[in-house]
């Protein structure tokens, strides 16, 4: 079974009949443990194609499916609980509370489970250590450069131990080395742990290590391509 | 989400934004104060005002008082007074507790006393008197005291100026000694049990005391009323003499302070005024009863229990107390009421901060949502927040309130004069009143952040995160 199957998803803003159309008639399958990177300029409609995968946006048309289960339907509560267990987040802005140390910040997602994570100290160290900033739980995020704020926001994204990572624009707030180190660890999570990786991107470089590229342009998709993906960007 | 977690996220935000919410919170603090502290107030005036000056949960009921009745008694007929069928009558009235007669003396006294307390004998031209049953008064009455008349219990043994009495007996002649009439035999009788009120006590140490540069009598009294006894002179006194009977001066020992006592005058037991206004006054005045206090199950039961005695043709003194009642509970409202408009605005203020800071966080709380976060978690979350805020205010609110409270106190106790029914302590702050105040400042708080909860609740993820509205 496929892990997303979108069939004609439109999804369009305002109601009246001249409302922006931002997705229209996607249809298309991802698959478990893909590494995939979704392109499009501004306004394409590639991040409320991420939102609609992400169950944060179910007011849409036509079908999406992640494992079998019908988005749409689901209650808020529902929603909340799938995207807790199933998905993790990263987004261009990195959302940590300044105030909190980079563990609390880290420890966020265990806050709203339903029953107490087991050995939670243990998995914030391992989430850190995987990411590159063991050592630094105690700091604050004014302390830490931008790259490193993505890899703490990236550490929280991998707390619960989702299997999909989805990925909005996460180097477009970062220089080119600091993003490509960024594009490097997702690669290698991708490679080693077996995530699936759903990256959200206007930057054709940064396609280059995906291993299936979307294109989406005025909310359609115009391309869906498999390449070799290159060992840096 | 864990009501652990909650707490934990709840405490990191507050102390998060510490300065905005102290700011916020101190209009709550300020309002709980003021409530608290007006609520406290009150609470101790009414227990003063109504407790000891104006008692709700009785009223006294005396004969009609008619113009062809004023007329006899000043030509010298006997006051109307209340018969014992009628006493009975007003026993059956539903809401009455208790129904206890009392007999004013019928005749004049005055008398003079009071050298071991204030060195000096202290008189009173004129000394009004009744007689209670004594089960009214028993429980003030001091330890060992026994309230009834004396008369069964005296020796009567023969006595005179060379041959004195027993210890604790008194040697009574058949009339007052004047200095020039020689010396008469007399008979050894123990002193008339007597009772005071504390509005006596409270009018000598407020009024009489410092203008004759006399001790205060409370403290003093209550502990050696035991030994303190009067000279009591019975059908005589500074207006002129009873219509019948020989002026005799006999003893009255105080044996407590009482509600029960008259104000101004001395109670002793039923027998004894009955059988002294038999011998000063005649049969007539030994046989009925000058009124009657009428208890209350509950004070709310006083005007259906008026409307009851008024019916049965007789009537209820007007002691001011539902006047009083009236004004004690008007002040409060009006400071009540504006203490909860300052809870009110401090409430508003609250939301309003609130709303400001889930614009503010609107991305954090699109993260949230993200994480898993459900609109429940949430608006728990802010509810949580205003709950916290509202814990701290009212329990600052309710420690300022006790402070000022105790401040208040004290420069009453150092600066204010002594008077009638000055209290000792002004403010009574019940455990009712420390919940109710307390539950209204939580509240309040909690209502303020019910709308910006609903907000935050509402913020769509997507939009929050992407930066948009």
């Amino acid at each position: 079974m496929p892990l997303y199957e979108l069939r004609n998803l439109t999804r369009r803003y305002g109601r009246a009949a001249g409302g922006r159309v931002a997705l229209d008639g996607v249809t298309l399958t991802l698959d478990k443990g893909e590494l995939v990177a979704i392109l499009g300029t501004s306004g394409s409609g590639k991040s409320t194609l991420l939102n609609v995968l992400g169950a944060l946006d179910r007011d849409y048309t036509g079908e999406v499916l992640l494992d079998g289960r019908e988005l749409r339907g689901l209650t808020d509560d529902a929603a909340a609980a799938l995207r807790q267990r199933t998905l993790g987040f990263v987004f261009q802005g990195f959302h940590l509370v300044p105030s909190w140390s980079v563990r609390q910040n880290v420890a966020l997602p265990a806050s709203f489970a339903p029953t107490p994570v087991a050995d939670l100290a243990k998995r914030i160290d391992e989430a850190l250590e995987r990411v590159g900033l063991a050592g630094r739980g105690d700091d604050l995020p004014a302390a830490l450069s931008g790259g490193q704020r993505q890899r703490v926001a990236i550490a929280r994204a991998l707390l619960l131990k989702p299997p999909v990572l989805l990925c909005d624009e996460p180097t477009g707030s970062l220089d080119h080395a600091t993003g490509a180190s960024i594009l490097a660890l997702f690669e290698s999570l991708h490679r080693d742990e077996g995530f699936t990786v759903i990256r959200v991107t206007h930057e054709e470089r940064v396609t280059a290590i995906a291993r299936r590229v979307l294109r989406i342009e005025d909310g359609r998709l115009v391309d869906d391509r498999r390449q070799r993906p290159k060992e840096s960007v | 989400m864990r009501a652990a977690a909650l707490v934990d996220l709840v405490a990191r935000d507050l102390k998060r934004s510490l300065r905005t919410f102290s700011v916020a919170a101190v209009g709550i603090t300020v309002g709980v104060a003021t409530l608290a502290f007006f609520l406290a107030l009150s609470a101790g005036m009414r227990e003063v005002v109504l407790g000891r000056i104006f008692p709700l949960d009785r009223v006294e009921v005396i004969p009609p008082e008619t113009s062809v009745g004023s007329v006899l008694s000043v030509l010298g007929a006997a006051p109307a007074g209340i018969e014992p069928s009628q006493v009975g009558a007003l026993r059956r009235v539903p809401g009455v507790r208790a129904v206890l007669p009392r007999m004013r003396f019928a005749f004049p006294t005055s008398g003079r006393g009071g050298r071991a307390i204030f060195g000096r004998d202290v008189g009173a031209g004129e000394i009004p008197a009744d007689g209670v049953d004594p089960a009214l008064v028993r429980p003030d009455l001091l330890e060992g005291a026994d309230f009834s008349d004396p008369d069964a219990r005296s020796s009567h043994r023969a006595c005179s100026p060379s041959a004195a009495c027993a210890e604790g007996e008194y040697c009574i002649y058949p009339q007052i000694p004047w200095p020039t009439t020689p010396p008469q035999t007399g008979r050894c009788e123990l002193p008339i049990p007597a009772v005071v009120s504390p509005y006596l006590v409270e009018v000598f140490d407020g009024v009489i005391a410092p203008s004759h540069h006399l001790p205060r009598l409370g403290g003093v009294l209550l502990r050696q009323a035991n030994g303190l006894v009067l000279e009591w002179d019975l059908g005589r006194a500074g207006l002129g003499s009873a219509r019948q009977g020989t002026p005799r001066r006999v003893y009255a020992k105080l044996v407590g302070i009482s509600r029960h006592a008259m104000d101004l005058g001395i109670t002793v037991p039923l027998d004894v005024a009955r059988r002294l206004n038999r011998e000063y006054a005649g049969d007539d005045a030994a046989g009925t009863f000058s009124s009657v206090v009428v208890y209350l199950r509950d004070a709310s039961e006083l005007t259906a229990v008026s409307g009851a005695v008024r019916a049965q043709g007789l009537e209820v003194r007007t002691s001011g107390a539902e006047q009083m009642g009236l004004l004690v509970t008007a002040i409060t409202v009006i400071l009540t009421l504006a203490s909860v408009i300052t809870v009110i605005v401090a409430a508003l203020n609250i939301a309003h901060v609130f709303l400001s800071l889930i614009t503010e966080r609107r991305g954090e709380i699109g993260l949230m949502r993200a994480l898993g976060a459900t609109k429940g978690d949430v608006r728990a979350i802010v509810l949580g927040q205003s709950f916290a805020l509202g814990l701290l205010a009212s329990t600052g609110g309710l420690l300022l309130a006790r402070l000022a409270a105790y401040g208040c106190d004290h420069l009453a106790r150092t600066r204010l004069p002594p008077f009638p029914f000055k209290p000792d302590v002004w403010f009574v702050f019940s455990p009712q009143l420390v919940a109710g105040v307390f539950a209204f400042g939580v509240g309040a708080c909690v209502l303020s952040a019910l709308v910006p909860a609903r907000r935050a609740a509402n913020v769509e993820p997507a939009s929050a995160l992407s930066g948009g509205v």
